[in-house]
């Protein structure tokens, strides 16, 4: 049977490509390059000078430092929430977890804009989670949650622990069970066992897990834009600011490009975490 | 006396368990029960938003606060007329970008699976690109592209159905190669090999013996293809012209313009539909979360 008569078969798809996304992709990333020419236009000279505008512009980078703050919210909420609900899922698969597995699926596929709808009443100042912090006495008056990065990484958790736990559930599933069963025939409590057995085993694919989180969260928009407001300065929402309000495609461009680099730096080094971790699939 | 090990081992199985080992059920079910507890919790977070939408779109007052006085279908029937045109538009889209899609990469995730491409790793990763750029920036770059296209041609790409179509044809074609490029490395090649045997061509071996297996991995990286295409907003909002509006869009503006019960209304609706339809079609193609769920948009 031979191989190479499949392989044509690619060409559609990737002429597709070759037509429309790569030089998508090369048109802003050359566009970044030439100074701005008004509404959505640029000038035929080259220049590094967006560029330097941005990365020493005040304003561009608190929304850089804002948006990686978002992303470590949000990859912290998503291991402490989706860990241990990984862990249940693999060690205890009862109707319980099983039914807990189905509900996180299920819930990850409505639509982001409606789960944005309810966080936007939930994050409220006088919201049920304010009020349910307020009357426990946790809090002494309402917090507001809307039109920062408090409140949107609460959603943002919301949004991504699905991937978070989908990419833990194999990463605990090749942690061999005889060795939490030697280490709590030696004695260990379950709090150690997780410390010095579960943990360190699972390292690889929680960093590699973690990245993934971090390289989606930085790069989305509609809940910070819901939730965060145009108000709340942050790379995807000034792009989109650069690009609909603004009309300056050379700076919107700009802003992009760096976003996309951060992007796949962080998801190339998750591949390689993968790859020379000890976590094997 | 010399004891052999083996004779060693037979007394230990002869002497009480020791406190740790006893311990051990008791510790487990102590660290099963919090782990459920806070699965609980977690699944409490999960519906949260859910709730809120629904137990919303019920309330009587006009200003949107939880939890409301009094309920009422009211919202339900003041639903503006453009929310169905901007489903029935997105339904289109998104079923056109599907098939488009699907008749795009299920060949590929042939070749790519069992053919022998050169650079076969790197053109994988080409064709799975789109779902690691940020939507966002996808959007962007078709934006800027058709307006050079413009600029140079004269060809109106940018806020037109067409364009909209290209655009997620590719941002959702990875979906359906993941899915078909997962079952074939699965793919028991002896089942080809007997038809070979039997003398079917590659043709008929093809469609009679390698597709009807593929046929629940497609159904699963389609379903999910189409949810993405169907739920996008950063995508679509750079692409879609002026007048027309995609149900996740017009949500999307009207809760910032005008926020009222009737959004909720129109959320409460969807999320019904879309959930019953979803466990409806997860009995019937039997479709599990583990390979396409771990891929994002």
């Amino acid at each position: 049977m031979s191989e190479r008569r499949w392989n044509w078969l690619v060409l559609p798809l990737l002429a597709a490509f070759a037509a429309s996304f790569i030089p998508a992709l090369l048109t802003f990333v050359l566009l970044s390059f030439h100074p701005s020419a008004g509404v959505a236009a640029v000038k035929p000279e080259w220049t590094l000078g967006n560029y330097t505008r941005v990365l020493s512009d005040p304003l561009y980078l608190t929304a850089l430092g804002r948006t990686l703050l978002l992303g470590l919210l949000t990859v912290l909420g998503t291991l402490v929430a989706g860990f241990p609900l990984a862990y249940l899922i693999v060690r205890f698969p009862s109707r319980f977890a099983l039914g807990l597995f189905t509900l996180l699926y299920v819930t990850s596929l409505t639509s982001i804009v409606i789960r944005g709808l309810g966080w936007i009443t939930l994050l409220g100042t006088n919201g049920p989670l304010n009020r349910l912090l307020v009357g426990s006495g946790l809090l002494a008056s309402p917090v507001p949650f809307m039109g920062n990065v408090y409140g949107t990484s609460i959603a943002m958790i919301h949004y991504m622990l699905p991937f978070m736990v989908l990419t833990l559930i194999p990463v605990v599933q090749t942690i061999d069970p005889a060795l939490e069963e030697a280490a709590a025939g030696l004695g260990a409590s379950f709090a150690r066992t997780a410390r010095s057995v579960i943990i360190p085993l699972a390292l690889p694919g929680i960093v590699a897990g973690s990245l993934l989180v971090f390289a989606m969260t930085i790069g989305a928009f509609v809940i910070p834009r819901m939730i965060g407001g145009t108000t709340m300065y942050l790379m995807s929402l000034l792009i989109d600011q650069q690009m609909l309000t603004t009309f300056n495609y050379a700076i919107g461009a700009t802003l992009s490009c760096i976003l996309l680099v951060l992007v796949i730096g962080i998801v190339a080094s998750a591949n390689l975490v993968l790859q020379h971790g000890s976590y094997r699939r | 006396m010399k004891t052999s090990a083996v004779s060693r081992a037979k007394a230990a199985e002869a002497r009480p368990v020791p406190w740790a080992r006893l311990a051990r059920p008791r510790r487990r079910l102590l660290a099963r029960s919090l782990l459920e507890v806070w699965g609980g919790l977690v699944g409490l977070f999960l519906l949260a938003p859910l709730v809120i939408v629904l137990v919303n779109s019920l309330g009587v007052e006009q200003y949107v606060i939880f939890p409301p006085a009094g309920f009422s279908l009211d919202w339900y029937a003041r639903i503006p007329s453009y929310y169905l045109d901007g489903a029935l538009y997105s339904l289109l889209l998104a079923a056109a970008a599907v098939l488009t899609g699907s008749l795009l990469a299920i060949p590929a995730a042939i070749a790519i699976a069992r053919g022998a491409l050169p650079g076969r790793a790197a053109i994988d990763a080409l064709l799975r690109s789109p779902i690691q750029v940020p939507l966002l920036i996808s959007g962007v770059a078709f934006l800027q592209f058709y307006v050079v296209v413009y600029d140079w041609s004269q060809l109106t790409l940018m806020g037109t159905f067409v364009g909209l179509w290209i655009a997620h044809t590719i941002v959702v074609s990875p979906y359906v190669l993941v899915a078909v490029v997962a079952r074939l490395s699965r793919y028991d090649e002896r089942l080809d090999e007997a038809a070979y045997g039997l003398g079917a061509s590659a043709w008929t071996t093809f469609w009679r013996v390698t597709f009807p297996q593929l046929q629940s991995s497609i159904a699963a990286g389609m379903f999910f293809a189409f949810l993405m295409s169907f739920d996008n907003v950063p995508l679509t909002i750079f692409l879609i012209q002026s007048g027309q509006t995609t149900l996740p869009l017009a949500l999307f503006f009207d809760s910032e313009r005008d926020l009222s019960r009737i959004q909720y209304a129109v959320g409460a609706l969807v999320t019904v539909i879309s959930t019953t339809l979803i466990l409806l079609a997860m009995r019937r193609i039997g479709i599990l979360p583990s390979e396409e769920a771990v891929v994002r948009a």
